[in-house]
């Protein structure tokens, strides 16, 4: 319980740090939107690393992949929380899974925050809690990501297509093992 | 294989309803206005199974799914295809879980399609394969919802109850009546 909280704590500082960091901005970007929100498609090639006798190749494909909300910023970086949630409970028991991300977002030198291409870097926590019959257990993996993206304008919004890497660290506590994606996600970004 | 085909030809027909339903009209909206309205959501429901032995339960998930709403330039009606996809392949087992839908908004105010009150009803696809077996089941969906603006975007809330039809191959994705929310935000282009 108490991981779990602590877990938690983490997470929700995680999500908070751009409020706290926007905070400390003058104001928002020039255009007048405060946020860059957005869902995408995505697919990956994920390897499994320590530990995987066979099959350690896997390939995924979904949408929603989660949901992106960006902060923007006038300068050339800005930060970009991405999240997703899935809470079941009955009979008696529960499944969580919390998977709080939060990417920075360097803007290239001919881009701007609504065009162009940019590099990105995250940390990520995958967060899962299970309880049944009375005992409840909780796992968390670390994730570190970085990619190269670019953004397409369509009419007031804007395709966004990213080619990723991401490492998921092993916890060995737990048993699960580290792993290794390399991928691409497709969608649409909308501003207000 | 033969359902999973008919299944994919009927979620293609229901996903280019809408479209084809547009490509009826004059024009696209007039300047300033939207033509679509795209959000996601936050969804909490409460999930009675009819599988024998399953119990009950509450299920909160975000994003839920995601909504493309077509903005018709007048009338109270509009079209909203919604999806979700997930599709993995792991040691040469190959699973997905496919639940296309298209539900039809009746705006309730003068509002329109910016902000009040609406009425939704919707029917959609559910397919699946779980690595061994594949199946199909039907979806229908109703509800009443509210748009409140919130800057250049919305909030969107709705309620409404969802009834999936019986496919002893989708095993807890099928076979259930769940009635619920969902919150979230909306978008326009």
């Amino acid at each position: 319980m108490r991981k779990l909280t602590s877990t938690l704590v983490a997470a929700v500082a995680l999500v908070a740090l751009p409020h706290i960091a926007l905070a400390q901005r003058p104001r928002a970007a020039a255009s007048g939107a405060k946020n860059e929100i957005g869902v995408d498609l995505g697919a990956a090639y994920s390897h499994t690393g320590s530990g995987c006798t066979a099959s350690c190749g896997a390939f995924g494909v979904g949408t929603p992949v989660d949901i992106r909300w960006g902060f923007m910023a006038n300068g050339p970086l800005s930060f970009e929380p991405r999240f997703t949630l899935a809470y079941l409970t009955g009979g008696g028991g529960h499944i969580l899974s919390f998977n709080p991300d939060l990417n920075v977002i360097y803007r290239m030198a001919k881009s701007t925050p609504r065009k162009g291409m940019y590099l990105t870097g995250g940390l990520g926590f995958a967060i899962a809690n299970a309880s049944a019959s009375g005992t409840s257990s909780t796992a968390t993996q670390l994730s570190l990501n970085g990619g190269v993206g670019k953004r397409i304008p369509m009419e007031s919004n804007a395709w966004r297509v990213e080619g990723f890497l991401r490492y998921n660290f092993e916890n060995k506590g737990k048993l699960i093992p580290s792993s290794f994606d390399i991928g691409a996600r497709l969608g649409m970004s909308f501003w207000r | 294989m033969r359902k999973l085909f008919g299944g994919l030809v009927m979620a293609a027909l229901a996903l280019s309803l809408p479209a084809t339903v547009s490509a009826q009209r004059r024009a696209a909206a007039p300047a300033g206005g939207a033509k679509h309205e795209f959000g996601v959501d936050v969804g909490l429901t409460y999930v009675s199974s009819n599988i024998t032995g399953v119990s009950g339960g509450i299920v909160l998930v975000t994003p839920l799914d995601v909504r493309f709403g077509f903005v018709p330039r007048s009338g109270k009606m509009m079209w909203e295809p919604r999806l979700t996809l997930s599709f993995s392949t792991v040691g040469g087992s190959t699973a997905y879980l496919f639940t296309p839908q298209v539900n039809m908004l009746y705006a309730n105010s003068t509002g329109g399609h910016r902000r009040g009150m609406y009425f939704t009803g919707g029917a959609g696809l559910v397919l699946g394969d779980n690595g061994t077996t594949s199946g199909t089941a039907i979806k229908l969906e109703g509800g009443v919802g509210w748009r409140k603006p919130y800057e250049s975007a919305a909030w969107r809330y709705e309620v409404g109850f969802q009834w999936v039809s019986k496919s002893a191959q989708l095993g807890l994705a099928a076979d259930y009546i769940a009635i619920g929310g969902r919150i979230g935000l909306s978008l326009w282009h």
